[in-house]
Protein backbone atom coordinates (compact mmCIF):
# COMPACT_ATOMS: atom_id res chain seq x y z
CA UNK A 1 0.00 0.00 0.00
CA UNK A 2 2.74 2.44 0.90
CA UNK A 3 4.70 2.44 -2.32
CA UNK A 4 7.87 4.44 -1.89
CA UNK A 5 7.80 5.27 -5.61
CA UNK A 6 6.49 8.69 -6.37
CA UNK A 7 3.00 8.77 -7.83
CA UNK A 8 4.04 10.53 -11.00
CA UNK A 9 7.14 8.47 -11.67
CA UNK A 10 5.85 5.27 -13.19
CA UNK A 11 5.65 5.60 -16.96
CA UNK A 12 9.30 5.66 -17.84
CA UNK A 13 11.05 2.28 -17.95
CA UNK A 14 14.38 4.08 -17.67
CA UNK A 15 13.93 4.63 -13.97
CA UNK A 16 11.84 6.23 -11.26
CA UNK A 17 11.91 8.45 -8.19
CA UNK A 18 11.42 7.07 -4.72
CA UNK A 19 11.77 8.10 -1.11
CA UNK A 20 13.79 6.27 1.48
CA UNK A 21 14.03 7.61 5.03
CA UNK A 22 12.88 10.97 3.86
CA UNK A 23 15.48 11.28 1.13
CA UNK A 24 14.62 11.48 -2.56
CA UNK A 25 16.44 9.10 -4.88
CA UNK A 26 16.20 8.22 -8.52
CA UNK A 27 16.81 4.65 -9.60
CA UNK A 28 18.44 4.40 -13.02
CA UNK A 29 17.62 1.11 -14.72
CA UNK A 30 19.87 -1.11 -16.85
CA UNK A 31 17.89 -0.29 -19.99
CA UNK A 32 19.02 3.30 -19.63
CA UNK A 33 22.66 2.55 -19.01
CA UNK A 34 24.16 3.56 -22.35
CA UNK A 35 22.16 6.80 -22.46
CA UNK A 36 23.18 7.68 -18.93
CA UNK A 37 26.83 7.06 -19.66
CA UNK A 38 26.62 9.13 -22.83
CA UNK A 39 24.97 11.95 -20.90
CA UNK A 40 28.01 12.09 -18.69
CA UNK A 41 30.75 11.28 -21.18
CA UNK A 42 29.58 13.73 -23.82
CA UNK A 43 29.89 16.49 -21.26
CA UNK A 44 26.23 17.35 -21.69
CA UNK A 45 25.39 16.76 -18.04
CA UNK A 46 28.20 18.99 -16.79
CA UNK A 47 27.40 21.68 -19.31
CA UNK A 48 23.70 21.75 -18.45
CA UNK A 49 24.29 21.82 -14.70
CA UNK A 50 26.87 24.56 -15.10
CA UNK A 51 24.37 26.61 -17.09
CA UNK A 52 21.72 26.07 -14.42
CA UNK A 53 19.45 24.19 -16.82
CA UNK A 54 19.46 20.76 -15.18
CA UNK A 55 19.35 19.68 -11.55
CA UNK A 56 22.54 18.40 -10.09
CA UNK A 57 22.72 14.90 -8.73
CA UNK A 58 25.18 12.65 -6.95
CA UNK A 59 25.62 8.97 -7.48
CA UNK A 60 25.02 7.04 -4.31
CA UNK A 61 25.37 3.51 -3.02
CA UNK A 62 23.67 1.21 -5.54
CA UNK A 63 22.41 -1.02 -2.74
CA UNK A 64 19.85 1.70 -2.07
CA UNK A 65 18.03 0.56 -5.22
CA UNK A 66 14.47 -0.66 -4.92
CA UNK A 67 14.62 -3.36 -7.55
CA UNK A 68 16.99 -5.60 -9.48
CA UNK A 69 16.60 -3.70 -12.72
CA UNK A 70 18.77 -0.96 -11.25
CA UNK A 71 21.95 0.13 -12.93
CA UNK A 72 22.71 2.79 -10.36
CA UNK A 73 21.03 5.13 -7.92
CA UNK A 74 21.36 8.89 -7.90
CA UNK A 75 20.35 11.50 -5.40
CA UNK A 76 19.04 14.61 -7.14
CA UNK A 77 19.08 18.14 -5.77
CA UNK A 78 15.76 18.77 -3.97
CA UNK A 79 13.28 21.31 -5.18
CA UNK A 80 11.98 23.18 -2.09
CA UNK A 81 8.43 23.38 -3.41
CA UNK A 82 7.08 21.38 -6.34
CA UNK A 83 4.82 23.46 -8.56
CA UNK A 84 2.71 22.65 -11.60
CA UNK A 85 2.10 24.46 -14.90
CA UNK A 86 -1.44 25.45 -13.93
CA UNK A 87 0.07 27.39 -11.05
CA UNK A 88 2.55 29.33 -13.16
CA UNK A 89 2.12 32.88 -14.35
CA UNK A 90 2.66 33.63 -18.03
CA UNK A 91 6.36 34.43 -17.82
CA UNK A 92 7.12 31.42 -15.65
CA UNK A 93 5.43 29.23 -18.24
CA UNK A 94 7.25 30.95 -21.10
CA UNK A 95 10.61 30.62 -19.35
CA UNK A 96 9.88 26.96 -18.69
CA UNK A 97 9.20 26.45 -22.42
CA UNK A 98 12.38 28.26 -23.44
CA UNK A 99 14.40 26.24 -20.95
CA UNK A 100 13.08 23.01 -22.47
CA UNK A 101 14.02 24.16 -25.96
CA UNK A 102 17.45 25.32 -24.89
CA UNK A 103 18.09 21.96 -23.26
CA UNK A 104 16.96 20.22 -26.46
CA UNK A 105 19.24 22.41 -28.55
CA UNK A 106 22.26 21.63 -26.39
CA UNK A 107 21.32 17.97 -26.28
CA UNK A 108 21.24 17.77 -30.08
CA UNK A 109 24.66 19.41 -30.27
CA UNK A 110 25.93 16.69 -27.95
CA UNK A 111 24.37 13.85 -29.92
CA UNK A 112 21.38 13.39 -27.64
CA UNK A 113 17.71 14.33 -27.68
CA UNK A 114 14.90 14.74 -25.15
CA UNK A 115 12.53 11.83 -25.23
CA UNK A 116 9.81 13.82 -23.55
CA UNK A 117 8.91 17.49 -23.24
CA UNK A 118 6.43 17.50 -20.42
CA UNK A 119 5.87 20.74 -18.53
CA UNK A 120 6.08 18.65 -15.36
CA UNK A 121 9.76 18.02 -16.09
CA UNK A 122 10.44 21.67 -15.30
CA UNK A 123 10.55 22.93 -11.74
CA UNK A 124 11.58 26.24 -10.26
CA UNK A 125 14.49 26.97 -7.98
CA UNK A 126 13.39 30.36 -6.81
CA UNK A 127 12.75 32.27 -10.00
CA UNK A 128 14.82 30.00 -12.25
CA UNK A 129 13.33 27.10 -14.22
CA UNK A 130 15.34 23.85 -14.36
CA UNK A 131 14.85 20.47 -15.92
CA UNK A 132 14.47 17.90 -13.17
CA UNK A 133 14.16 14.73 -15.21
CA UNK A 134 17.73 13.59 -15.65
CA UNK A 135 16.59 10.46 -17.48
CA UNK A 136 14.80 12.39 -20.18
CA UNK A 137 17.82 12.25 -22.48
CA UNK A 138 18.47 9.59 -25.03
CA UNK A 139 21.16 9.07 -27.61
CA UNK A 140 20.19 10.65 -30.88
CA UNK A 141 20.04 8.42 -33.96
CA UNK A 142 20.63 10.40 -37.14
CA UNK A 143 17.39 10.81 -39.03
CA UNK A 144 15.20 10.22 -36.00
CA UNK A 145 12.42 12.81 -35.69
CA UNK A 146 11.79 14.49 -32.33
CA UNK A 147 9.55 12.07 -30.47
CA UNK A 148 8.52 14.78 -27.99
CA UNK A 149 7.40 17.37 -30.54
CA UNK A 150 3.71 16.66 -30.02
CA UNK A 151 4.10 16.80 -26.27
CA UNK A 152 5.98 20.09 -26.44
CA UNK A 153 3.22 21.66 -28.51
CA UNK A 154 0.49 20.44 -26.14
CA UNK A 155 2.26 21.13 -22.85
CA UNK A 156 3.89 24.42 -23.74
CA UNK A 157 3.04 26.06 -27.03
CA UNK A 158 -0.73 25.64 -26.94
CA UNK A 159 -1.25 26.93 -23.37
CA UNK A 160 1.12 29.83 -23.94
CA UNK A 161 -0.59 30.78 -27.19
CA UNK A 162 -3.97 30.65 -25.46
CA UNK A 163 -2.71 32.78 -22.59
CA UNK A 164 -1.18 35.34 -24.93
CA UNK A 165 -3.91 35.48 -27.57
CA UNK A 166 -7.10 34.68 -25.70
CA UNK A 167 -6.97 34.90 -21.93
CA UNK A 168 -4.25 34.38 -19.38
CA UNK A 169 -6.58 32.26 -17.26
CA UNK A 170 -6.55 29.49 -19.87
CA UNK A 171 -3.51 27.94 -18.23
CA UNK A 172 -6.13 26.36 -15.97
CA UNK A 173 -6.93 23.98 -18.81
CA UNK A 174 -3.83 22.10 -17.69
CA UNK A 175 -5.72 21.06 -14.55
CA UNK A 176 -8.20 19.22 -16.75
CA UNK A 177 -5.89 18.04 -19.52
CA UNK A 178 -3.02 16.42 -17.76
CA UNK A 179 -1.10 15.74 -20.95
CA UNK A 180 -1.36 19.29 -22.19
CA UNK A 181 -4.04 21.10 -24.16
CA UNK A 182 -5.25 19.00 -27.10
CA UNK A 183 -4.19 20.80 -30.25
CA UNK A 184 -7.60 20.65 -31.88
CA UNK A 185 -9.07 22.41 -28.85
CA UNK A 186 -6.31 25.02 -28.88
CA UNK A 187 -6.89 25.54 -32.59
CA UNK A 188 -10.62 26.17 -32.06
CA UNK A 189 -10.06 28.48 -29.10
CA UNK A 190 -7.36 30.62 -30.66
CA UNK A 191 -8.46 33.73 -32.58
CA UNK A 192 -8.37 33.66 -36.37
CA UNK A 193 -5.53 36.15 -36.46
CA UNK A 194 -3.20 33.43 -35.20
CA UNK A 195 -3.51 31.76 -38.61
CA UNK A 196 -1.42 34.61 -39.92
CA UNK A 197 1.44 33.83 -37.59
CA UNK A 198 3.61 31.17 -39.18
CA UNK A 199 4.74 29.54 -35.94
CA UNK A 200 1.25 29.08 -34.56
CA UNK A 201 -0.14 28.17 -37.97
CA UNK A 202 2.38 25.40 -38.35
CA UNK A 203 2.78 24.03 -34.84
CA UNK A 204 -0.80 24.35 -33.67
CA UNK A 205 -3.32 24.75 -36.47
CA UNK A 206 -1.70 22.53 -39.12
CA UNK A 207 -0.44 20.21 -36.41
CA UNK A 208 -4.01 19.72 -35.14
CA UNK A 209 -5.21 18.97 -38.63
CA UNK A 210 -2.37 16.58 -39.28
CA UNK A 211 -3.19 14.76 -36.05
CA UNK A 212 -6.82 14.44 -37.03
CA UNK A 213 -5.97 13.32 -40.54
CA UNK A 214 -3.66 10.55 -39.41
CA UNK A 215 -5.59 9.52 -36.31
CA UNK A 216 -7.81 6.96 -37.99
CA UNK A 217 -5.55 6.32 -40.93
CA UNK A 218 -2.47 4.11 -40.50
CA UNK A 219 0.62 5.93 -41.61
CA UNK A 220 4.10 4.57 -42.16
CA UNK A 221 5.91 6.76 -39.71
CA UNK A 222 8.91 4.48 -39.44
CA UNK A 223 10.16 5.89 -42.72
CA UNK A 224 9.94 9.53 -41.59
CA UNK A 225 13.42 10.94 -41.58
CA UNK A 226 14.36 14.29 -40.16
CA UNK A 227 18.01 15.26 -40.14
CA UNK A 228 19.69 16.57 -37.02
CA UNK A 229 20.21 19.88 -38.73
CA UNK A 230 16.51 20.08 -39.51
CA UNK A 231 15.74 19.29 -35.86
CA UNK A 232 18.00 22.12 -34.79
CA UNK A 233 16.09 24.31 -37.19
CA UNK A 234 12.79 23.07 -35.79
CA UNK A 235 13.93 23.71 -32.23
CA UNK A 236 15.02 27.19 -33.20
CA UNK A 237 11.74 27.87 -34.97
CA UNK A 238 9.81 26.77 -31.88
CA UNK A 239 12.01 29.02 -29.77
CA UNK A 240 11.24 32.01 -31.97
CA UNK A 241 7.55 31.16 -31.90
CA UNK A 242 7.53 31.03 -28.08
CA UNK A 243 9.54 34.22 -27.79
CA UNK A 244 7.02 35.93 -30.03
CA UNK A 245 4.24 35.23 -27.54
CA UNK A 246 3.70 38.27 -25.35
CA UNK A 247 1.22 38.98 -22.62
CA UNK A 248 0.60 42.53 -21.56
CA UNK A 249 -1.17 42.40 -18.20
CA UNK A 250 -4.19 44.63 -18.07
CA UNK A 251 -5.36 46.29 -14.92
CA UNK A 252 -7.10 43.96 -12.53
CA UNK A 253 -8.30 44.94 -9.10
CA UNK A 254 -5.20 43.42 -7.58
CA UNK A 255 -2.57 44.69 -9.98
CA UNK A 256 -2.36 48.09 -8.30
CA UNK A 257 -2.90 46.72 -4.84
CA UNK A 258 -0.28 48.62 -2.91
CA UNK A 259 -1.41 51.93 -4.30
CA UNK A 260 -4.92 51.29 -3.04
CA UNK A 261 -4.33 50.11 0.53
CA UNK A 262 -5.45 52.09 3.53
CA UNK A 263 -2.15 51.94 5.43
CA UNK A 264 -0.38 55.03 6.62
CA UNK A 265 3.38 54.94 6.27
CA UNK A 266 3.74 54.48 10.01
CA UNK A 267 1.24 51.63 10.07
CA UNK A 268 2.95 49.91 7.19
CA UNK A 269 6.37 50.16 8.81
CA UNK A 270 5.03 48.92 12.11
CA UNK A 271 3.50 45.90 10.38
CA UNK A 272 6.80 45.19 8.64
CA UNK A 273 8.67 45.40 11.92
CA UNK A 274 6.25 43.02 13.60
CA UNK A 275 6.42 40.49 10.77
CA UNK A 276 10.22 40.64 10.95
CA UNK A 277 10.15 40.13 14.70
CA UNK A 278 7.80 37.15 14.42
CA UNK A 279 9.85 35.57 11.63
CA UNK A 280 13.02 35.94 13.67
CA UNK A 281 11.31 34.37 16.65
CA UNK A 282 10.07 31.35 14.67
CA UNK A 283 13.10 30.88 12.39
CA UNK A 284 11.03 28.88 9.92
CA UNK A 285 12.52 26.45 7.43
CA UNK A 286 9.84 27.31 4.89
CA UNK A 287 7.22 30.01 4.47
CA UNK A 288 3.98 30.23 2.54
CA UNK A 289 2.68 33.74 2.00
CA UNK A 290 -1.03 33.40 1.29
CA UNK A 291 -2.55 36.14 -0.82
CA UNK A 292 0.92 37.68 -0.95
CA UNK A 293 0.24 39.82 -4.01
CA UNK A 294 3.54 41.14 -5.42
CA UNK A 295 5.56 39.64 -2.57
CA UNK A 296 6.38 42.61 -0.35
CA UNK A 297 6.11 40.51 2.80
CA UNK A 298 7.26 37.29 1.15
CA UNK A 299 10.57 38.98 0.54
CA UNK A 300 11.04 39.53 4.24
CA UNK A 301 11.22 35.76 4.55
CA UNK A 302 13.10 35.04 1.32
CA UNK A 303 15.69 37.68 2.14
CA UNK A 304 16.38 35.71 5.30
CA UNK A 305 17.24 32.84 2.92
CA UNK A 306 14.09 30.96 3.85
CA UNK A 307 12.49 29.11 0.92
CA UNK A 308 9.27 31.04 0.44
CA UNK A 309 6.28 30.52 -1.79
CA UNK A 310 4.08 33.54 -2.48
CA UNK A 311 0.57 32.50 -3.54
CA UNK A 312 -1.90 34.91 -5.08
CA UNK A 313 -5.16 34.65 -6.97
CA UNK A 314 -4.24 37.37 -9.43
CA UNK A 315 -2.02 36.39 -12.37
CA UNK A 316 -1.06 40.04 -12.83
CA UNK A 317 0.35 40.28 -9.31
CA UNK A 318 2.16 36.94 -9.65
CA UNK A 319 3.60 38.04 -12.98
CA UNK A 320 4.88 41.30 -11.47
CA UNK A 321 6.34 39.37 -8.56
CA UNK A 322 8.07 36.86 -10.81
CA UNK A 323 9.53 39.48 -13.15
CA UNK A 324 11.06 41.26 -10.20
CA UNK A 325 12.38 37.95 -8.90
CA UNK A 326 14.00 37.22 -12.25
CA UNK A 327 15.64 40.61 -12.36
CA UNK A 328 17.01 40.24 -8.85
CA UNK A 329 17.91 36.59 -9.54
CA UNK A 330 16.06 35.52 -6.43
CA UNK A 331 16.81 32.00 -5.30
CA UNK A 332 14.45 31.72 -2.34
CA UNK A 333 11.17 33.11 -3.59
CA UNK A 334 8.67 31.26 -5.78
CA UNK A 335 5.57 33.22 -6.81
CA UNK A 336 2.57 31.09 -7.85
CA UNK A 337 -1.03 31.57 -8.91
CA UNK A 338 -3.44 29.95 -6.44
CA UNK A 339 -7.10 30.38 -5.56
CA UNK A 340 -7.30 29.58 -1.87
CA UNK A 341 -11.00 28.89 -2.15
CA UNK A 342 -10.29 26.25 -4.80
CA UNK A 343 -6.64 25.27 -4.48
CA UNK A 344 -4.87 22.70 -6.65
CA UNK A 345 -6.25 19.21 -6.09
CA UNK A 346 -4.77 15.71 -6.29
CA UNK A 347 -5.00 14.82 -9.98
CA UNK A 348 -3.84 12.29 -12.47
CA UNK A 349 -3.61 8.54 -12.27
CA UNK A 350 -5.02 7.21 -9.01
CA UNK A 351 -5.30 10.81 -7.81
CA UNK A 352 -1.61 10.67 -7.03
CA UNK A 353 0.28 12.00 -10.01
CA UNK A 354 0.13 15.69 -9.13
CA UNK A 355 -0.36 16.70 -5.55
CA UNK A 356 -2.84 18.99 -3.95
CA UNK A 357 -1.66 22.11 -2.19
CA UNK A 358 -2.27 20.45 1.16
CA UNK A 359 -0.20 17.43 0.30
CA UNK A 360 2.76 19.65 -0.54
CA UNK A 361 2.63 21.15 2.92
CA UNK A 362 2.67 21.92 5.71
CA UNK A 363 4.87 24.98 5.67
CA UNK A 364 6.75 25.86 8.81
CA UNK A 365 5.14 29.27 8.78
CA UNK A 366 2.32 30.83 6.86
CA UNK A 367 1.59 34.51 6.42
CA UNK A 368 -2.07 35.46 6.16
CA UNK A 369 -1.80 39.23 5.96
CA UNK A 370 -4.71 41.38 4.81
CA UNK A 371 -6.37 38.17 3.75
CA UNK A 372 -8.89 36.92 6.24
CA UNK A 373 -11.62 39.45 5.49
CA UNK A 374 -11.58 38.44 1.84
CA UNK A 375 -12.10 34.82 2.71
CA UNK A 376 -14.62 35.40 5.51
CA UNK A 377 -16.65 38.16 3.93
CA UNK A 378 -16.22 38.04 0.16
CA UNK A 379 -16.18 34.26 0.15
CA UNK A 380 -18.43 33.50 3.10
CA UNK A 381 -16.02 31.11 4.77
CA UNK A 382 -16.78 30.90 8.50
CA UNK A 383 -13.91 31.67 10.87
CA UNK A 384 -13.70 28.19 12.32
CA UNK A 385 -13.34 26.71 8.81
CA UNK A 386 -10.61 29.19 8.07
CA UNK A 387 -8.83 28.20 11.26
CA UNK A 388 -9.11 24.50 10.39
CA UNK A 389 -7.63 25.11 6.96
CA UNK A 390 -4.72 27.18 8.23
CA UNK A 391 -3.98 24.59 10.92
CA UNK A 392 -3.64 21.99 8.17
CA UNK A 393 -1.12 23.95 6.17
CA UNK A 394 1.37 25.36 8.66
CA UNK A 395 3.04 24.99 12.04
CA UNK A 396 3.14 28.70 12.76
CA UNK A 397 0.72 31.32 11.54
CA UNK A 398 1.28 35.04 11.26
CA UNK A 399 -2.17 36.39 10.68
CA UNK A 400 -3.70 39.83 10.53
CA UNK A 401 -7.22 40.30 11.83
CA UNK A 402 -9.08 42.99 9.89
CA UNK A 403 -12.22 44.09 11.75
CA UNK A 404 -15.45 45.39 10.28
CA UNK A 405 -14.55 48.91 11.32
CA UNK A 406 -11.63 48.84 8.87
CA UNK A 407 -12.34 50.85 5.72
CA UNK A 408 -11.45 47.96 3.41
CA UNK A 409 -14.02 45.73 5.07
CA UNK A 410 -16.54 48.56 4.88
CA UNK A 411 -15.91 48.57 1.16
CA UNK A 412 -16.57 44.83 0.91
CA UNK A 413 -19.77 45.20 2.92
CA UNK A 414 -20.98 48.18 0.95
CA UNK A 415 -22.43 46.00 -1.79
CA UNK A 416 -23.99 43.33 0.36
CA UNK A 417 -25.92 42.61 3.48
CA UNK A 418 -23.90 42.13 6.63
CA UNK A 419 -24.65 38.51 7.49
CA UNK A 420 -21.52 38.08 9.55
CA UNK A 421 -22.46 38.58 13.21
CA UNK A 422 -19.62 36.33 14.37
CA UNK A 423 -16.95 38.16 12.46
CA UNK A 424 -15.47 40.01 15.45
CA UNK A 425 -12.12 39.97 17.15
CA UNK A 426 -13.55 37.80 19.95
CA UNK A 427 -15.09 35.47 17.40
CA UNK A 428 -11.79 35.30 15.56
CA UNK A 429 -9.77 34.49 18.68
CA UNK A 430 -12.32 31.96 19.82
CA UNK A 431 -12.38 30.15 16.47
CA UNK A 432 -8.63 30.10 16.10
CA UNK A 433 -7.91 29.07 19.70
CA UNK A 434 -9.48 25.72 18.93
CA UNK A 435 -6.66 24.98 16.52
CA UNK A 436 -3.84 27.28 17.62
CA UNK A 437 -2.06 28.65 20.65
CA UNK A 438 -2.11 32.41 20.39
CA UNK A 439 1.46 33.39 21.25
CA UNK A 440 1.50 37.08 20.38
CA UNK A 441 -1.13 39.72 19.77
CA UNK A 442 -0.07 43.19 18.57
CA UNK A 443 -2.32 46.02 17.39
CA UNK A 444 -0.86 47.70 14.33
CA UNK A 445 -0.30 51.40 14.95
CA UNK A 446 -2.63 53.87 13.25
CA UNK A 447 -4.85 51.03 12.03
CA UNK A 448 -7.81 49.02 13.29
CA UNK A 449 -5.92 45.82 12.66
CA UNK A 450 -4.15 43.32 14.90
CA UNK A 451 -1.26 41.06 14.03
CA UNK A 452 -1.11 37.63 15.64
CA UNK A 453 1.54 34.99 15.97
CA UNK A 454 0.02 31.56 16.48
CA UNK A 455 1.35 28.03 16.86
CA UNK A 456 -0.67 25.05 15.64
CA UNK A 457 -1.88 22.86 18.47
CA UNK A 458 0.01 19.59 18.55
CA UNK A 459 3.04 21.14 16.95
CA UNK A 460 6.09 21.30 19.16
CA UNK A 461 9.33 22.86 18.06
CA UNK A 462 12.41 22.16 17.53
CA UNK A 463 12.59 25.02 15.08
CA UNK A 464 12.70 23.68 11.56
CA UNK A 465 16.04 25.16 10.63
CA UNK A 466 17.54 22.43 12.78
CA UNK A 467 15.94 19.81 10.56
CA UNK A 468 16.61 21.71 7.32
CA UNK A 469 18.55 20.09 4.58
CA UNK A 470 16.90 16.87 3.58
CA UNK A 471 13.65 17.66 5.27
CA UNK A 472 11.03 15.45 3.77
CA UNK A 473 7.88 16.45 2.01
CA UNK A 474 6.25 13.33 0.65
CA UNK A 475 5.14 15.18 -2.42
CA UNK A 476 5.42 14.01 -5.95
CA UNK A 477 7.35 15.17 -8.95
CA UNK B 1 25.50 25.38 -51.60
CA UNK B 2 25.23 22.22 -53.69
CA UNK B 3 25.06 20.08 -50.55
CA UNK B 4 22.19 22.15 -49.27
CA UNK B 5 20.29 21.73 -52.46
CA UNK B 6 20.82 17.96 -52.41
CA UNK B 7 19.70 17.74 -48.80
CA UNK B 8 16.61 19.77 -49.54
CA UNK B 9 15.74 17.65 -52.57
CA UNK B 10 16.17 14.41 -50.66
CA UNK B 11 14.00 15.78 -47.90
CA UNK B 12 11.25 16.73 -50.32
CA UNK B 13 11.43 13.33 -51.97
CA UNK B 14 11.19 11.40 -48.75
CA UNK B 15 8.26 13.42 -47.48
CA UNK B 16 6.38 13.07 -50.74
CA UNK B 17 6.96 9.31 -50.70
CA UNK B 18 5.82 9.14 -47.12
CA UNK B 19 2.65 11.07 -47.71
CA UNK B 20 1.80 8.89 -50.70
CA UNK B 21 2.41 5.63 -48.89
CA UNK B 22 -0.09 4.06 -46.52
CA UNK B 23 0.83 1.10 -44.37
CA UNK B 24 0.95 0.06 -40.72
CA UNK B 25 2.56 2.48 -38.32
CA UNK B 26 3.87 1.64 -34.89
CA UNK B 27 4.36 3.45 -31.61
CA UNK B 28 7.95 3.99 -30.59
CA UNK B 29 9.48 3.88 -27.15
CA UNK B 30 8.20 5.58 -24.08
CA UNK B 31 6.12 8.37 -25.56
CA UNK B 32 3.54 8.10 -28.30
CA UNK B 33 4.74 10.73 -30.73
CA UNK B 34 1.56 10.60 -32.82
CA UNK B 35 1.75 9.83 -36.53
CA UNK B 36 0.28 13.21 -37.44
CA UNK B 37 2.97 14.90 -35.39
CA UNK B 38 5.80 12.98 -37.04
CA UNK B 39 4.50 13.80 -40.47
CA UNK B 40 4.02 17.44 -39.63
CA UNK B 41 7.49 17.57 -38.18
CA UNK B 42 8.90 16.27 -41.44
CA UNK B 43 6.92 18.92 -43.32
CA UNK B 44 7.90 21.62 -40.87
CA UNK B 45 11.57 20.76 -41.09
CA UNK B 46 11.20 20.72 -44.87
CA UNK B 47 9.81 24.22 -44.67
CA UNK B 48 12.64 25.25 -42.41
CA UNK B 49 15.31 23.66 -44.61
CA UNK B 50 13.61 25.34 -47.56
CA UNK B 51 13.89 28.68 -45.80
CA UNK B 52 17.60 28.02 -45.16
CA UNK B 53 18.11 27.23 -48.86
CA UNK B 54 16.18 30.27 -49.98
CA UNK B 55 18.11 32.42 -47.56
CA UNK B 56 21.28 30.95 -48.99
CA UNK B 57 20.22 31.92 -52.51
CA UNK B 58 19.21 35.37 -51.31
CA UNK B 59 22.60 35.91 -49.69
CA UNK B 60 24.33 34.79 -52.90
CA UNK B 61 22.23 37.25 -54.89
CA UNK B 62 22.97 40.05 -52.48
CA UNK B 63 26.70 39.43 -52.61
CA UNK B 64 26.61 39.25 -56.43
CA UNK B 65 24.69 42.50 -56.59
CA UNK B 66 27.04 44.24 -54.19
CA UNK B 67 30.08 43.07 -56.18
CA UNK B 68 28.45 44.25 -59.38
CA UNK B 69 27.65 47.73 -58.08
CA UNK B 70 31.12 48.05 -56.54
CA UNK B 71 32.77 47.37 -59.95
CA UNK B 72 30.62 50.01 -61.68
CA UNK B 73 33.06 52.76 -62.86
CA UNK B 74 30.40 55.41 -62.26
CA UNK B 75 30.65 54.59 -58.55
CA UNK B 76 34.41 55.03 -58.45
CA UNK B 77 35.45 58.29 -56.90
CA UNK B 78 37.22 60.65 -59.29
CA UNK B 79 40.77 61.20 -58.37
Amino acid sequence: MNDPRLGSSFRDPSGFLFLRDGVLYRQVNQVYRQHFEHLKESGLYAQLVEAGLLVRHEEVDPSLALSEEAYCVIRPERIPFVSYPYEWCFSQYKDAALTTLEVQRRALEAGMTLKDASAYNIQFLGCRPVLVDTLSFEIYQEGQPWVAYRQFCQHFLAPLALMAHRDVRLSQLLRVYIDGVPLDLASILLPKRTFARSGLLLHIHLHARSQRRYASRAAKTSSVRVSRLALLGLTDHLRRTVEGLQWRPGKTEWGDYYKATNYSEEGFQHKRALVAEFLDAIQPGSVWDLGGNIGVFSRMASERNVPTVCFDLDPVAVEANYREGVERREAYLLPLVMDLTNPSADIGWHHRERDSLLRRGPADAALALALIHHLAISNNVPLDRLAAFFADICHYLIIEFVPKSDSQVQRLLSTREDIFPHYTQEGFESAFSRYFHIERREPIRTTERTLYLMRTRGWHSPPQHVLKGERLKASGF
Amino acid sequence: MVRWQCAALLQILSVVLLVLSASAGHAQGYLDPGSGSYILQALASLFIVGVFVLRGYWQKLKVKFQRHTAKDPAEQPDE
